[in-house]
């Protein structure tokens, strides 16, 4: 391969570059521009563009050029000026990489900047009541999904893209013959609603998740129960469950693991379930926990769970019984946790959030939402989080008070967009490939397409 | 009062103590000549050298430092919170660009770096920015004057390594 001739510290590089740059002296005789401008200079132009151009353009002009665009230095003084500030720990870590948090980050603010702009299509009448739970997903096809459960037992599976083609403009809009970027889409006649199922549980539902591409959608509930449901030609249905000790506040499945599922619940247990046959099976279980435990996410082996004894609490699927780190979160539990590629992030009762090292839960740093968001110290007025994704070059943050914003990664962020208010009370959101999608208490569900 | 600037080509311009002044370059050079304001004699029996920059470029230098000679010191937002800024290039400095090709922008560019004149530099650095984004890179190396010697199999190195940016 004639690639490592392009590495900056390969000697035979630079020799290829002085090489390469005597030899246009003599071709050229006239002004030449890279004469004029000297590699800092070249640099500092480059500053002025998008590091996405920089990288899938710029860098491909010649061999000079992929060095600038691709100096460690230049990255840096970038990051400066974006005022990235990240833990050196996660810097050091051999899956982080620099360029793709600004420049991803760079792509997100134009993301976030846009949805002001944008039709926002609130849908309802799909669910009575409070929608606890909502996550997006994509088909085979391509195709946008969601699905949502909540107060009202009951699970829906929507058709974002036909969604979109059936939003109108309220009636009094039409009336004023106004111009609105409001949406409402009405599921009462259930075109958009492409599966769902009735007393899915015999209590509240607090999660209902999928794996992308997958057939199979699982769901939690007050009643106890742990279930899967299947789509077949005649419609959903249940194709395996358990029941466990008490109320399941937390559910998620394992990367990459088709077979197993890790739950959490009310009376303090993590479990990590074998779902391959009808009847689940608890495999492993750890009960480090000392009070209801909210939520569980993983990551590959790892499992983080978090509870009201403000704990977070790190274990591997591997050896569950004994969990492998454990922090308690200062003031206030943490609600939510987002696990990004290189870091976590906790969002608690507080509006507080707290970056975490994924490895051992080290704190490495912790912002006010509202503080950064608004300038305003909340200490007095807690406004709890309801929904966090941490993509690992931003985070979208929800707050019970209805505000919906888009932070800068990093442990001194800057927000994205004037933070949105929703009108009501929120419960979840979801972030995936440019699609938001927001459940709401007075089970409405708020979606923003990709711009 | 004025200051006698001379080019690479030997061209002495006299321009105004403040707009020598706009230069930092030029500034610390007359420091270090003990040219001052109030001291006429120091300026008429100086003038300062400046090999780096010639006269066509010179002349252009000036035209916009005339222009801007009365700017308010633009205060350099201390990171306000806002990422990436762009640097807004004004209409006149827009107009003042417009005609130059490429070469040449690149020339002023170099001579503004060496003066030290940050407005300038700036306006340049964006607007050679903006004349490079969008393009693709085999029109950029054109317009950089670049053979790009490049295989086919080397590209297809390159861009593999970068492929996590692609859309």
């Amino acid at each position: 391969s004639l690639l490592p001739l392009f590495f900056p510290f390969n000697p035979s590089f630079h020799l290829c570059l002085r090489t390469w740059a005597q030899s246009k002296r003599v071709v050229e005789m006239r002004i030449d521009s890279l004469d004029a401008l000297p590699p800092e200079l070249l640099q500092s132009i480059f500053g002025h563009l998008p590091a996405h151009f920089c990288l899938s353009t710029v860098a491909r002009v010649c061999p000079l050029f992929y060095r600038l665009v691709h100096d460690e230095n230049w990255w840096n003084g970038r990051k400066k000026a974006v005022g990235v500030v990240l833990d050196e720990r996660e810097e050091r870590r051999d899956n982080f990489s620099l360029q793709r948090v600004i420049c991803s980050g760079e792509r997100e603010e134009d993301r976030w900047r846009k949805l002001s702009t944008q039709t926002m299509y609130s849908i309802s009448g799909g669910h009575y009541g409070a929608i606890n739970t909502c996550k997006l997903y994509t088909e085979m096809s391509g195709g946008k999904r969601c699905v949502s459960a909540g107060r009202d037992r009951t699970i829906r599976l929507w058709d974002l893209d036909r969604v979109v083609t059936e939003a109108v403009l309220t009636e009094e809009e039409e009336e004023e013959g106004e111009t609105s970027n409001v949406r409402v889409v009405s599921g009462r006649e259930k075109k958009e609603i492409l599966h769902s199922v009735d007393d899915a549980h015999g209590g509240w539902i607090w999660i209902v998740t999928r794996p992308n591409s997958s057939n199979v959608t699982y769901s939690c509930g007050w009643d106890n129960m742990v279930k899967r449901w299947q789509i077949t030609p005649s419609g959903m249905k249940e194709s395996g469950g358990i029941s466990l000790s008490s109320a399941v506040l937390g559910l998620d499945w394992i990367d990459g693991s088709e077979n197993e599922l890790i739950s959490t619940t009310f009376l303090r247990r993590v479990s990590l379930l074998d779902v391959r046959e009808k009847m689940m099976e608890c495999k492993d279980e750890h009960s480090e926990h000392r009070n209801a435990v909210i939520g569980v996410t993983s990551k590959g082996k790892y499992v983080y769970s978090w509870g009201e004894d403000r704990l977070v609490v790190l274990s591997d699927i591997r050896n569950l019984s004994s969990p492998v780190a454990k922090v308690t979160i200062p003031r206030a539990y943490a609600s939510q946790l987002s696990i990004g590629p290189t870091s976590v992030v906790a969002g608690t009762m507080k509006g507080e959030c707290f970056y975490l090292d994924p490895i051992n839960l080290e704190t490495w740093g912790s912002f006010d939402v509202q503080e950064v968001c608004e300038g305003t110290a909340s200490k007095i007025s807690a406004n709890p989080l309801r929904g966090i994704i941490n993509t690992g070059h931003s985070l979208v943050t929800l707050s019970k008070l209805g505000k919906l914003n888009a932070l800068s990664y990093g442990l001194k962020p800057r927000s994205l967009i004037d933070s949105l208010k929703l009108d009501g009370e929120p419960s979840k959101v979801d972030y995936m490939n440019d699609d938001v999608i927001v459940s709401m208490g007075d089970g409405r569900l708020v979606y923003w397409s990709k711009p | 009062p004025n200051v006698k600037l001379v080019t690479s080509d030997n061209e002495e311009f006299v321009v105004d103590f403040r707009i020598a002044k706009m230069s930092v370059t030029v500034s610390r050079l007359m420091e270090a000549m003990n040219m001052s304001e109030t001291d006429d004699a120091s300026l008429l029996s100086n003038s300062i050298p400046l090999p780096n920059v010639t006269k066509a470029v010179m002349a252009r230098v000036i035209e916009w430092c005339e222009k801007h000679k009365n700017d308010e010191p633009k205060e350099e937002k201390e990171n306000d919170k806002r990422g990436r800024t762009t640097h807004v290039v004004s209409d006149w400095d827009k107009e003042f660009l417009k005609n130059d090709e490429f070469g040449r922008l690149c020339q002023l560019m170099g001579a503004a770096n060496y003066l030290e004149i940050k407005g300038l530099f700036n306006d340049i650095s964006q607007t050679i920015a903006n004349m490079i984004h969008g393009k693709k890179s085999d029109e950029i190396a054109e317009m950089f004057n670049i053979h790009c010697d490049l295989t086919e199999a080397e590209k297809k190195e390159i861009r593999k390594k970068t492929a996590w940016c692609e859309d």
